[in-house]
Protein backbone atom coordinates (compact mmCIF):
# COMPACT_ATOMS: atom_id res chain seq x y z
CA UNK A 1 0.00 0.00 0.00
CA UNK A 2 2.79 2.41 1.07
CA UNK A 3 4.63 1.43 -2.03
CA UNK A 4 2.33 2.32 -4.51
CA UNK A 5 1.82 5.53 -2.86
CA UNK A 6 5.94 6.42 -3.45
CA UNK A 7 5.45 5.11 -6.79
CA UNK A 8 2.98 8.04 -7.23
CA UNK A 9 6.13 10.03 -7.83
CA UNK A 10 6.50 9.16 -11.70
CA UNK A 11 2.75 10.28 -12.51
CA UNK A 12 3.03 9.01 -16.20
CA UNK A 13 5.39 7.07 -18.38
CA UNK A 14 6.94 10.14 -20.08
CA UNK A 15 7.47 11.43 -16.43
CA UNK A 16 9.77 8.53 -16.14
CA UNK A 17 11.43 8.81 -18.99
CA UNK A 18 12.30 11.99 -18.76
CA UNK A 19 13.51 11.63 -15.27
CA UNK A 20 15.94 8.99 -16.56
CA UNK A 21 17.11 11.25 -19.58
CA UNK A 22 18.16 14.27 -16.77
CA UNK A 23 19.94 11.49 -14.92
CA UNK A 24 22.12 11.09 -17.91
CA UNK A 25 22.22 14.39 -19.23
CA UNK A 26 25.23 15.15 -16.60
CA UNK A 27 27.63 12.21 -17.22
CA UNK A 28 27.08 12.79 -21.35
CA UNK A 29 27.71 16.81 -20.34
CA UNK A 30 30.88 15.71 -18.22
CA UNK A 31 32.14 13.32 -21.00
CA UNK A 32 31.93 15.71 -23.73
CA UNK A 33 33.14 18.49 -21.89
CA UNK A 34 36.15 16.26 -20.98
CA UNK A 35 36.40 15.45 -24.00
CA UNK A 36 37.05 19.36 -25.79
CA UNK A 37 39.39 20.58 -23.72
CA UNK A 38 41.47 17.62 -22.79
CA UNK A 39 40.75 16.50 -19.41
CA UNK A 40 41.32 13.05 -18.31
CA UNK A 41 37.62 12.23 -18.23
CA UNK A 42 38.56 10.39 -15.34
CA UNK A 43 40.31 12.58 -13.47
CA UNK A 44 36.89 15.00 -13.49
CA UNK A 45 34.34 11.81 -12.78
CA UNK A 46 36.68 11.39 -9.30
CA UNK A 47 36.79 15.01 -8.78
CA UNK A 48 33.12 14.81 -8.92
CA UNK A 49 33.01 11.28 -6.81
CA UNK A 50 35.09 12.95 -4.14
CA UNK A 51 33.11 15.87 -3.36
CA UNK A 52 30.30 14.14 -3.37
CA UNK A 53 31.17 11.84 -1.01
CA UNK A 54 32.26 14.35 1.48
CA UNK A 55 29.40 16.00 0.75
CA UNK A 56 26.95 13.04 1.36
CA UNK A 57 28.77 12.16 4.64
CA UNK A 58 28.19 15.60 6.00
CA UNK A 59 24.77 16.09 4.89
CA UNK A 60 24.03 12.11 6.37
CA UNK A 61 26.04 13.03 9.66
CA UNK A 62 23.99 16.78 9.81
CA UNK A 63 20.26 15.00 9.55
CA UNK A 64 21.59 12.29 12.08
CA UNK A 65 22.62 15.14 14.70
CA UNK A 66 19.80 17.63 13.59
CA UNK A 67 17.09 15.33 13.94
CA UNK A 68 18.31 14.14 17.80
CA UNK A 69 18.67 17.73 18.77
CA UNK A 70 15.17 18.52 17.27
CA UNK A 71 13.38 15.86 18.71
CA UNK A 72 14.74 16.91 21.96
CA UNK A 73 14.60 20.61 21.82
CA UNK A 74 11.71 20.97 20.12
CA UNK A 75 8.93 21.93 23.03
CA UNK A 76 9.07 22.12 26.81
CA UNK A 77 11.83 23.49 29.11
CA UNK A 78 14.81 22.63 27.49
CA UNK A 79 13.42 24.36 24.36
CA UNK A 80 13.39 27.88 25.77
CA UNK A 81 16.92 27.44 26.73
CA UNK A 82 18.64 26.03 23.67
CA UNK A 83 16.28 27.90 20.78
CA UNK A 84 18.14 30.76 21.67
CA UNK A 85 21.65 29.45 22.04
CA UNK A 86 21.40 26.80 18.60
CA UNK A 87 19.84 30.67 17.08
CA UNK A 88 23.56 32.33 17.77
CA UNK A 89 25.43 28.87 17.06
CA UNK A 90 23.27 29.17 13.60
CA UNK A 91 24.10 33.22 13.05
CA UNK A 92 27.95 32.43 13.93
CA UNK A 93 29.98 32.62 10.46
CA UNK A 94 30.82 29.47 10.02
CA UNK A 95 34.31 30.32 7.88
CA UNK A 96 35.44 31.77 11.11
CA UNK A 97 35.85 28.80 12.55
CA UNK A 98 37.48 27.58 9.60
CA UNK A 99 41.28 28.62 10.83
CA UNK A 100 40.63 26.84 14.11
CA UNK A 101 39.37 23.55 12.21
CA UNK A 102 42.74 23.48 10.13
CA UNK A 103 44.68 23.81 13.28
CA UNK A 104 42.79 20.84 15.22
CA UNK A 105 42.13 18.75 12.27
CA UNK A 106 45.04 19.81 9.83
CA UNK A 107 44.13 19.34 6.27
CA UNK A 108 42.24 16.26 6.20
CA UNK A 109 38.96 14.79 4.92
CA UNK A 110 37.69 14.84 9.05
CA UNK A 111 38.39 18.87 8.81
CA UNK A 112 36.51 19.25 5.64
CA UNK A 113 33.94 16.90 6.65
CA UNK A 114 33.44 18.86 9.97
CA UNK A 115 33.31 21.88 8.12
CA UNK A 116 30.34 21.34 6.15
CA UNK A 117 28.45 19.19 8.88
CA UNK A 118 28.63 23.09 10.49
CA UNK A 119 27.67 24.40 7.45
CA UNK A 120 24.38 21.97 6.74
CA UNK A 121 23.48 20.99 9.94
CA UNK A 122 21.98 24.31 11.01
CA UNK A 123 18.84 25.16 8.38
CA UNK A 124 18.22 20.88 8.98
CA UNK A 125 17.79 21.89 12.26
CA UNK A 126 15.82 24.41 12.27
CA UNK A 127 13.48 23.25 9.32
CA UNK A 128 12.39 20.01 11.33
CA UNK A 129 11.90 22.02 14.76
CA UNK A 130 9.49 24.71 12.46
CA UNK A 131 7.92 20.99 11.48
CA UNK A 132 7.18 19.51 14.36
CA UNK A 133 6.07 22.81 16.37
CA UNK A 134 3.55 22.86 13.56
CA UNK A 135 2.48 19.46 15.09
CA UNK A 136 -1.84 19.38 15.74
CA UNK A 137 -2.17 19.20 18.95
CA UNK A 138 -4.67 16.51 18.18
CA UNK A 139 -2.63 14.32 16.91
CA UNK A 140 -0.49 14.35 19.80
CA UNK A 141 -3.53 13.89 22.17
CA UNK A 142 -4.49 10.67 19.84
CA UNK A 143 -1.15 9.42 20.09
CA UNK A 144 -1.42 9.85 24.33
CA UNK A 145 -4.76 8.12 24.09
CA UNK A 146 -3.65 4.79 21.91
CA UNK A 147 -0.34 4.77 24.51
CA UNK A 148 2.27 5.42 21.31
CA UNK A 149 5.69 5.62 23.64
CA UNK A 150 9.42 4.64 23.52
CA UNK A 151 10.63 3.72 19.71
CA UNK A 152 6.92 3.12 18.48
CA UNK A 153 6.54 6.71 18.94
CA UNK A 154 9.46 7.83 17.18
CA UNK A 155 9.01 5.91 13.98
CA UNK A 156 5.58 5.99 13.68
CA UNK A 157 4.69 9.55 14.62
CA UNK A 158 7.76 11.58 15.75
CA UNK A 159 9.44 10.87 12.55
CA UNK A 160 6.85 11.26 9.67
CA UNK A 161 5.84 14.74 11.15
CA UNK A 162 9.35 15.78 10.69
CA UNK A 163 9.60 14.59 7.21
CA UNK A 164 8.66 17.79 5.49
CA UNK A 165 11.03 19.94 7.63
CA UNK A 166 13.68 17.35 6.57
CA UNK A 167 13.14 17.86 3.21
CA UNK A 168 12.95 21.73 3.67
CA UNK A 169 15.83 21.95 5.21
CA UNK A 170 17.75 19.39 3.46
CA UNK A 171 17.53 21.52 0.11
CA UNK A 172 18.39 24.72 2.01
CA UNK A 173 21.20 22.70 3.58
CA UNK A 174 22.68 21.05 0.96
CA UNK A 175 22.66 24.37 -1.17
CA UNK A 176 24.83 25.95 1.52
CA UNK A 177 26.67 22.49 1.88
CA UNK A 178 28.23 22.81 -1.85
CA UNK A 179 28.78 26.54 -1.24
CA UNK A 180 31.16 25.42 1.74
CA UNK A 181 32.31 22.83 0.54
CA UNK A 182 33.75 24.55 -2.82
CA UNK A 183 35.12 27.55 -0.64
CA UNK A 184 36.60 24.34 1.91
CA UNK A 185 38.26 22.56 -0.72
CA UNK A 186 39.95 26.11 -2.43
CA UNK A 187 40.97 27.49 1.20
CA UNK A 188 42.23 24.12 2.18
CA UNK A 189 43.82 23.22 -1.39
CA UNK A 190 42.85 19.86 -1.63
CA UNK A 191 44.15 17.73 -3.97
CA UNK A 192 41.07 16.61 -5.00
CA UNK A 193 37.78 17.41 -5.43
CA UNK A 194 35.46 19.71 -7.26
CA UNK A 195 37.22 22.80 -5.26
CA UNK A 196 40.74 21.65 -6.81
CA UNK A 197 39.15 21.23 -10.13
CA UNK A 198 37.96 24.98 -10.38
CA UNK A 199 41.16 25.99 -8.73
CA UNK A 200 43.59 24.10 -11.23
CA UNK A 201 41.83 25.64 -14.36
CA UNK A 202 40.92 29.25 -12.61
CA UNK A 203 42.98 31.05 -15.85
CA UNK A 204 41.38 29.46 -17.95
CA UNK A 205 37.63 31.23 -18.61
CA UNK A 206 36.47 28.47 -20.95
CA UNK A 207 36.62 25.35 -18.77
CA UNK A 208 35.78 27.61 -15.69
CA UNK A 209 32.50 28.75 -17.47
CA UNK A 210 31.46 24.71 -18.53
CA UNK A 211 32.47 23.80 -15.22
CA UNK A 212 30.33 25.69 -13.33
CA UNK A 213 27.77 24.73 -16.24
CA UNK A 214 28.13 21.02 -15.50
CA UNK A 215 27.68 21.89 -11.88
CA UNK A 216 24.78 24.17 -12.27
CA UNK A 217 23.56 20.52 -14.24
CA UNK A 218 24.21 17.86 -11.20
CA UNK A 219 22.53 20.66 -8.79
CA UNK A 220 19.36 20.81 -11.14
CA UNK A 221 19.34 17.17 -11.42
CA UNK A 222 19.10 16.38 -7.87
CA UNK A 223 17.04 18.44 -7.47
CA UNK A 224 14.22 17.82 -10.29
CA UNK A 225 14.72 13.83 -9.61
CA UNK A 226 14.97 13.81 -5.98
CA UNK A 227 13.82 17.06 -3.68
CA UNK A 228 11.60 18.94 -5.89
CA UNK A 229 9.22 15.56 -5.62
CA UNK A 230 10.23 14.48 -1.89
CA UNK A 231 8.68 17.69 -0.99
CA UNK A 232 6.17 17.80 -2.85
CA UNK A 233 5.14 13.92 -1.74
CA UNK A 234 5.88 15.18 1.75
CA UNK A 235 3.81 18.16 1.86
CA UNK A 236 0.82 16.18 0.19
CA UNK A 237 1.53 13.56 2.40
CA UNK A 238 0.54 15.94 5.21
CA UNK A 239 -2.81 17.00 3.63
CA UNK A 240 -5.91 16.02 6.09
CA UNK B 1 -24.37 -3.15 43.55
CA UNK B 2 -22.53 -2.07 40.69
CA UNK B 3 -19.39 -0.20 41.17
CA UNK B 4 -19.35 3.23 38.91
CA UNK B 5 -16.96 3.38 36.37
CA UNK B 6 -15.59 7.19 37.05
CA UNK B 7 -16.23 8.85 40.05
CA UNK B 8 -15.63 12.74 40.13
CA UNK B 9 -15.32 14.32 43.49
CA UNK B 10 -15.22 18.06 43.53
CA UNK B 11 -13.83 18.46 40.34
CA UNK B 12 -12.49 22.34 39.45
CA UNK B 13 -10.24 23.41 36.52
CA UNK B 14 -8.52 27.25 36.33
CA UNK B 15 -6.42 27.92 33.52
CA UNK B 16 -3.89 30.48 33.95
CA UNK B 17 -4.39 33.53 31.69
CA UNK B 18 -0.17 34.21 30.97
CA UNK B 19 -1.14 36.73 28.38
CA UNK B 20 -2.47 39.04 31.25
CA UNK B 21 -0.51 41.62 32.93
CA UNK B 22 -1.42 39.69 36.61
CA UNK B 23 -0.71 36.41 35.42
CA UNK B 24 -4.63 35.71 37.03
CA UNK B 25 -6.53 32.49 36.75
CA UNK B 26 -10.01 31.68 35.08
CA UNK B 27 -11.80 29.16 36.42
CA UNK B 28 -13.57 26.78 33.58
CA UNK B 29 -14.65 24.37 35.90
CA UNK B 30 -16.00 24.66 39.24
CA UNK B 31 -17.09 21.71 41.39
CA UNK B 32 -17.71 18.55 39.74
CA UNK B 33 -19.17 15.77 41.66
CA UNK B 34 -20.90 13.23 39.54
CA UNK B 35 -20.78 9.50 39.08
CA UNK B 36 -20.65 7.78 35.81
CA UNK B 37 -21.98 3.81 35.63
CA UNK B 38 -20.75 0.99 33.19
CA UNK B 39 -22.04 0.24 30.04
CA UNK B 40 -24.13 3.73 30.76
CA UNK B 41 -24.42 6.27 27.30
CA UNK B 42 -23.72 9.57 29.56
CA UNK B 43 -23.72 12.66 27.41
CA UNK B 44 -22.60 16.46 29.13
CA UNK B 45 -24.54 19.21 27.46
CA UNK B 46 -24.04 22.51 27.48
CA UNK B 47 -23.44 25.93 25.64
CA UNK B 48 -19.69 26.45 23.61
CA UNK B 49 -17.25 27.65 26.48
CA UNK B 50 -18.92 25.69 29.41
CA UNK B 51 -15.71 23.25 29.52
CA UNK B 52 -17.26 20.47 28.56
CA UNK B 53 -14.28 19.51 25.97
CA UNK B 54 -12.02 20.15 28.65
CA UNK B 55 -13.86 17.59 31.47
CA UNK B 56 -13.56 14.96 29.06
CA UNK B 57 -10.12 15.23 28.57
CA UNK B 58 -9.82 15.85 32.09
CA UNK B 59 -11.50 12.09 32.48
CA UNK B 60 -8.87 10.54 29.76
CA UNK B 61 -6.01 13.01 31.85
CA UNK B 62 -4.89 14.54 28.14
CA UNK B 63 -5.38 17.30 30.98
CA UNK B 64 -3.56 16.70 34.24
CA UNK B 65 -3.70 19.38 35.92
CA UNK B 66 -6.49 20.10 37.67
CA UNK B 67 -8.19 20.29 41.62
CA UNK B 68 -10.55 17.60 43.33
CA UNK B 69 -10.59 14.03 42.50
CA UNK B 70 -11.57 11.05 39.66
CA UNK B 71 -11.65 7.58 40.56
CA UNK B 72 -11.93 5.26 38.03
CA UNK B 73 -12.85 1.68 38.71
CA UNK B 74 -10.12 -0.14 38.26
CA UNK B 75 -6.19 0.35 37.92
CA UNK B 76 -6.16 -0.42 34.22
CA UNK B 77 -8.51 2.11 33.25
CA UNK B 78 -6.59 4.70 31.06
CA UNK B 79 -5.20 1.42 28.80
CA UNK B 80 -8.47 0.58 28.48
CA UNK B 81 -9.99 3.78 26.32
CA UNK B 82 -10.94 5.31 23.44
CA UNK B 83 -11.00 8.81 22.11
CA UNK B 84 -12.94 9.99 19.46
CA UNK B 85 -12.22 13.52 18.53
CA UNK B 86 -14.14 16.87 16.76
CA UNK B 87 -11.62 17.41 13.97
CA UNK B 88 -10.94 13.74 13.80
CA UNK B 89 -7.38 13.56 14.30
CA UNK B 90 -6.20 11.69 12.00
CA UNK B 91 -2.65 11.07 10.55
CA UNK B 92 -2.49 12.39 7.26
CA UNK B 93 0.28 9.85 5.90
CA UNK B 94 -1.24 6.74 7.15
CA UNK B 95 -4.06 5.33 5.17
CA UNK B 96 -7.35 3.96 6.23
CA UNK B 97 -6.23 0.89 7.47
CA UNK B 98 -2.90 2.13 8.73
CA UNK B 99 -4.71 5.03 11.00
CA UNK B 100 -6.76 2.22 12.59
CA UNK B 101 -3.72 -0.14 13.09
CA UNK B 102 -1.90 2.41 14.34
CA UNK B 103 -3.93 1.74 17.70
CA UNK B 104 -2.94 -1.91 17.71
CA UNK B 105 0.41 -1.18 17.38
CA UNK B 106 0.94 1.04 20.40
CA UNK B 107 -0.53 -1.73 22.20
CA UNK B 108 2.15 -4.32 20.84
CA UNK B 109 -1.01 -6.83 18.92
CA UNK B 110 0.70 -9.14 17.23
CA UNK B 111 0.53 -8.89 13.24
CA UNK B 112 -1.67 -11.54 12.45
CA UNK B 113 -4.63 -10.78 14.91
CA UNK B 114 -4.09 -7.27 13.81
CA UNK B 115 -5.76 -7.70 10.33
CA UNK B 116 -8.48 -9.34 11.74
CA UNK B 117 -9.16 -6.82 14.02
CA UNK B 118 -9.03 -3.90 11.63
CA UNK B 119 -11.19 -5.89 8.94
CA UNK B 120 -13.71 -6.38 12.10
CA UNK B 121 -13.77 -2.82 12.42
CA UNK B 122 -13.64 -1.49 8.76
CA UNK B 123 -16.44 -3.42 7.89
CA UNK B 124 -18.55 -2.72 10.70
CA UNK B 125 -18.29 0.90 9.90
CA UNK B 126 -18.47 0.53 6.55
CA UNK B 127 -15.32 1.36 4.73
CA UNK B 128 -13.95 -1.77 4.29
CA UNK B 129 -13.28 -0.41 0.77
CA UNK B 130 -11.61 2.72 1.60
CA UNK B 131 -8.36 0.57 3.51
CA UNK B 132 -6.32 1.94 1.10
CA UNK B 133 -7.18 5.15 0.76
CA UNK B 134 -5.36 8.42 2.69
CA UNK B 135 -7.47 11.46 4.98
CA UNK B 136 -7.71 13.55 2.36
CA UNK B 137 -9.31 11.34 0.06
CA UNK B 138 -12.03 11.05 2.28
CA UNK B 139 -15.17 13.14 3.33
CA UNK B 140 -16.18 14.21 6.69
CA UNK B 141 -18.13 11.40 7.46
CA UNK B 142 -15.52 8.89 6.29
CA UNK B 143 -13.20 10.66 8.45
CA UNK B 144 -15.11 10.21 11.74
CA UNK B 145 -15.85 6.71 10.55
CA UNK B 146 -12.32 6.23 10.73
CA UNK B 147 -12.15 8.06 14.14
CA UNK B 148 -14.42 5.38 15.68
CA UNK B 149 -12.67 2.46 13.85
CA UNK B 150 -9.72 3.73 15.66
CA UNK B 151 -11.29 3.82 18.78
CA UNK B 152 -13.04 0.73 18.82
CA UNK B 153 -10.40 -1.14 17.53
CA UNK B 154 -8.70 -1.94 21.00
CA UNK B 155 -12.29 -2.98 22.49
CA UNK B 156 -11.78 -0.19 24.91
CA UNK B 157 -14.50 -0.74 28.34
CA UNK B 158 -14.68 3.49 28.09
CA UNK B 159 -15.73 5.55 24.67
CA UNK B 160 -15.14 9.32 25.09
CA UNK B 161 -16.47 11.45 22.19
CA UNK B 162 -15.91 15.29 21.99
CA UNK B 163 -18.38 16.53 19.69
CA UNK B 164 -17.96 13.87 17.50
CA UNK B 165 -20.66 14.88 14.78
CA UNK B 166 -20.70 18.92 14.74
CA UNK B 167 -18.05 18.86 11.77
CA UNK B 168 -20.54 16.89 9.55
CA UNK B 169 -23.79 17.76 7.59
CA UNK B 170 -26.77 16.98 9.71
CA UNK B 171 -27.96 13.40 7.24
CA UNK B 172 -24.33 12.04 8.05
CA UNK B 173 -24.65 12.85 11.50
CA UNK B 174 -27.73 11.61 11.75
CA UNK B 175 -26.82 8.36 10.27
CA UNK B 176 -23.37 8.55 12.03
CA UNK B 177 -25.89 8.85 15.50
CA UNK B 178 -27.92 5.65 14.71
CA UNK B 179 -24.67 3.27 13.82
CA UNK B 180 -23.00 4.73 17.29
CA UNK B 181 -26.36 3.65 19.23
CA UNK B 182 -26.33 0.17 17.75
CA UNK B 183 -22.42 -0.11 18.49
CA UNK B 184 -23.00 0.51 21.88
CA UNK B 185 -26.09 -1.85 22.28
CA UNK B 186 -24.11 -4.37 20.45
CA UNK B 187 -20.57 -3.85 22.49
CA UNK B 188 -22.10 -2.76 25.86
CA UNK B 189 -19.45 -0.30 26.43
CA UNK B 190 -19.56 3.08 28.55
CA UNK B 191 -20.04 6.25 26.37
CA UNK B 192 -19.15 9.51 27.72
CA UNK B 193 -19.74 12.04 25.20
CA UNK B 194 -19.96 15.86 24.97
CA UNK B 195 -22.47 18.19 22.62
CA UNK B 196 -23.87 20.90 22.41
CA UNK B 197 -27.03 19.63 20.37
CA UNK B 198 -30.20 19.22 22.90
CA UNK B 199 -31.63 16.94 20.37
CA UNK B 200 -28.44 14.78 19.78
CA UNK B 201 -28.10 14.73 23.82
CA UNK B 202 -32.03 13.69 23.94
CA UNK B 203 -31.70 10.88 21.04
CA UNK B 204 -28.28 9.40 22.60
CA UNK B 205 -28.57 9.32 26.06
CA UNK B 206 -29.32 7.72 29.36
CA UNK B 207 -28.49 10.49 31.43
CA UNK B 208 -27.80 14.15 30.60
CA UNK B 209 -25.77 16.48 32.72
CA UNK B 210 -26.18 20.09 31.85
CA UNK B 211 -23.33 22.49 32.30
CA UNK B 212 -23.67 26.17 33.06
CA UNK B 213 -21.19 28.30 30.74
CA UNK B 214 -18.13 30.02 32.76
CA UNK B 215 -17.29 28.50 35.01
CA UNK B 216 -18.89 25.14 33.98
CA UNK B 217 -21.38 23.87 36.72
CA UNK B 218 -23.22 21.14 37.09
CA UNK B 219 -26.23 22.79 36.47
CA UNK B 220 -28.57 19.44 36.94
CA UNK B 221 -28.92 15.79 34.97
CA UNK B 222 -31.57 14.66 34.00
CA UNK B 223 -32.42 10.41 33.27
CA UNK B 224 -33.13 10.09 30.02
CA UNK B 225 -36.60 7.69 30.29
CA UNK B 226 -37.51 7.92 26.54
CA UNK B 227 -37.57 4.37 24.96
CA UNK B 228 -35.10 3.95 21.98
CA UNK B 229 -35.45 4.51 18.93
CA UNK B 230 -36.36 8.25 20.39
CA UNK B 231 -39.02 9.47 18.17
CA UNK B 232 -37.72 14.10 17.58
CA UNK B 233 -41.37 14.37 17.49
CA UNK B 234 -42.81 12.34 20.17
CA UNK B 235 -44.59 14.53 23.00
CA UNK B 236 -42.20 13.24 25.39
CA UNK B 237 -39.17 14.10 23.48
CA UNK B 238 -40.63 17.84 22.68
CA UNK B 239 -40.90 17.66 26.63
CA UNK B 240 -37.48 16.79 27.44
CA UNK B 241 -36.58 19.30 25.08
CA UNK B 242 -38.24 22.20 26.88
CA UNK B 243 -36.93 21.12 30.53
CA UNK B 244 -33.29 21.29 28.87
CA UNK B 245 -33.70 24.75 27.15
CA UNK B 246 -34.71 26.13 30.04
CA UNK B 247 -32.09 24.46 32.48
CA UNK B 248 -29.53 25.80 29.46
CA UNK B 249 -31.01 29.45 28.95
CA UNK B 250 -28.39 32.00 30.23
Amino acid sequence: MRKKYLLKIYKTRWHLIFTFGIIIIPFIFFLTFSKIFGIPSGKLFSDIFVSFNRLLIAYLIAVFIGWILAALFYRGRGATIALPLFDVLQSFPTFAVLPLAIFWGGVSEKTIIFFLVLAILWPIFFSIISSLKLMKHEWEEAVEIMQLKGWKYIFNFLFPVSIPGLITGSIIGLGEGWEALMATEIIIGTHVGLGSFFQSFSQNFSVTAFGVLGFLIIIFTINKVLWLPLLEKSHKQMED
Amino acid sequence: MTKPKIILKQLTKRFSDENHRLSREMPALENINLEIMPGEFFVFLGPSGCGKSTLLRIMSKLEKKYEGSIEFDSEEFLSRIGFVFQQFALFPWLSVFQNVELALIARSVPDHLRKEKINTELKLLGLEKSAHLYPHELSGGMKQRVGIARALVTDPDVIFMDEPFSELDSFTASQLRKEILSIWRARQKTIILVTHIIKEAIELADRIAVLTPSPGKLEKIFVNHLPRPRHERSDEFYKLEDQLIEKLKP
